[in-house]
């Protein structure tokens, strides 16, 4: 645990402003709520509005991020940053950023619960650190925002996957209702796509539970929770 | 388990158009008739496997002479994910009776199987199938083919593609043919919409001449993939296939069409159905179908709409 706290430590990790935090866990969100609108196919109206708002604090928070990110002298922090600006982007846009979220995956591994027990295990620790203490819990709550920001656009990207693969099963099933029996392919195709969205839809449950607790453990390390 | 039963009451133009022609494919007006019929579907899968049955009765008045029976099991297995290696296989058997009309029925056994490789939004895939129609009193219609080939796909977050080639083997009650079949598709889904639009191209040689006509719709008016089965001397035929589905909220709407021509003929038939389903509660819509069967082969025209209303009972588990 010390080894892998020490290796974010060694590789720049560092705490954050809080309100920068605050208010990047806000667009999350809102990035979050855009693209389940989308994928839900909410009408154009619906989503639009979602979307202004999602521009107006992405915007804020661009505004805040720009100088920090300026002045900041380690190549790997921009290009996380970046990153992490890049992914609630493409939450909110219902689309891929695979290179955005390898950066991200490079950083801090694999958005699952293990990591999440693992930077619960590592706050522990720093709470019983008079030393390091608040670096440490500094850098916790910054990792788990961005796995937090991870996980939201996982469960998305699942999401999407499922409704995707519910929609074609359904044009099959529809198809085959229609009087007549379907080619022996579409059906095998619709037991086939039927069974990759539930699967999708566990993938996006997890993802959901992985962002839950990522920003409880968050919440904790920063201190804005008893 | 899930289960699906249709009651409907409709009328068509020409219900018996697909048993009555002679062997040169002469066929005789019949009067429209009212229809009925009761369709019911069940599947369930057991993870891995699945099974399903398909039960249809379709009733004609006032004569009832092309009223039919068709019962259909199946069963299947998806093996892995479309990421890394898979595998599907599928089974059918689909038994046929229509009464007034003994010597059509039939008993068709399908296979198709496919196993391939996946990674990101490719696939690469080996796909074959074989089927086997006998027509026990009309043993010239009966046929048994096989077909192997391999296809690659792409499946993107709205987009997906399909290219297959392949090679066909058939044969009729006497001689043997072959055909090199292709087939292109584009497939657009977004959310509450699917759309699909495909070409497929078969080129056939050998076999018996097509002087034994064979009914190029199924009796209920779909297009009949057996009558594209024998190479019937040879040809050329190109088919298009669409379909459209969208989920309107308060309905569902499915449209889909097929037309196809041959270089020897003429040879043309064109299928198209739009189908609208309206839920009435979370067990029982409202849905409605209309239809238009037609062809031209030879010196033979026949155009054959036919429509139905009723009711769908989705009994939840």
């Amino acid at each position: 645990m010390i080894v892998w706290l020490a290796m974010l430590l060694i590789a720049g990790a560092r705490a954050g402003d809080e309100d920068v935090r605050e208010l990047q866990r806000e667009v999350a969100e809102l990035a979050a709520a855009v693209g389940r609108a989308r994928t839900e196919g909410a009408r154009r109206q619906v989503v639009e509005g979602l979307m202004a708002s999602y521009r107006a604090r992405a915007q804020v928070l661009q505004d805040l991020l720009e100088p920090l990110q300026a002045a900041e002298q380690d190549e790997r922090r921009r290009a996380r940053a970046a990153a992490l600006t890049a992914v609630i982007e493409a939450t909110a846009r219902g689309q891929r950023d695979l290179e955005a979220r390898q950066v991200l995956a490079a950083w801090i591994g694999a958005a699952d619960g293990a990591t999440v027990e693992r930077l619960s295990a590592a706050l522990d620790q720093a709470e019983q650190d008079p030393i390091l203490g608040e670096a440490l819990r500094a850098d916790v709550a910054e990792v788990a925002g961005a796995l937090a920001v991870c996980a939201t656009y996982d469960a998305a990207e699942a999401g999407r996957d499922a409704a995707r693969d519910a929609g074609r099963a359904a044009a099959l099933r529809a198809a085959a209702r229609s009087g007549t029996p379907e080619a022996l392919e579409g059906v095998a195709d619709a037991e086939r796509l039927e069974r990759e969205a539930a699967a999708a839809t566990t993938r996006q449950q997890e993802a959901v539970v992985v962002e839950q607790a990522a920003r409880r453990v968050e919440a904790r390390a920063a201190g804005t929770t008893p | 388990m899930s289960v699906t039963v249709d009651a409907v009451a409709g009328a068509r133009a020409e219900p018996e158009s697909v048993f009555e022609q002679s062997e040169a494919g002469e066929v005789e007006d019949s009067e429209t008739s009212a229809l009925v019929g009761l369709v019911a579907q069940g599947r369930h899968a057991f993870g891995a496997p699945w099974v399903s049955v398909s039960g249809a009765a379709w009733g004609y008045l006032p004569e009832g002479e092309a009223s039919l029976l068709r019962l259909e099991p199946g069963a299947g297995l998806v093996l892995g994910r479309s990421e890394g290696w898979h595998g599907d296989l599928a089974v059918r058997y689909a038994l046929l009776e229509v009464l007034g009309f003994p010597e059509v029925v039939s008993g068709r056994a399908e296979l198709v199987g496919r196993f391939g490789w996946g990674g990101g939004p490719h696939r690469l895939e080996l796909v074959g199938g074989a089927l086997d129609h006998a027509y026990w009193q009309r043993p010239a219609w009966s046929l048994r083919a096989a077909e192997a080939g391999a296809q690659w796909r792409t499946q993107g977050d709205h987009l997906a593609t399909l290219v297959r080639a392949g090679g066909q083997v058939n044969q009729g009650e006497d001689d043997a043919g072959a055909q090199l079949r292709t087939r292109g598709s584009l497939g657009w889904t977004a959310p509450r919409l699917d759309l699909a639009l495909g070409y497929d191209l078969i080129v056939a040689t050998g076999g018996e001449d097509d002087t034994v006509f064979r009914p190029p719709f199924d009796p209920m008016g779909a297009p009949n993939g057996d009558a594209d089965a024998l190479s019937a001397g040879g040809f050329v035929q190109h088919g298009l296939d669409l379909r459209a589905w969208t989920d309107l909220g308060p309905a569902e709407l499915t449209v889909q069409a097929r037309g196809r021509i041959r270089d020897r003929g003429p040879y043309e038939t064109l299928n198209a159905t739009v189908d609208l389903a309206r839920p009435l509660s979370d067990q029982l819509a409202v849905h409605g179908l209309v239809g238009l069967a037609a062809w031209r082969i030879g010196a033979n025209d026949l155009l054959d709409p036919y429509g139905w209303i009723g009711l769908r009972w989705t009994p939840t588990p």
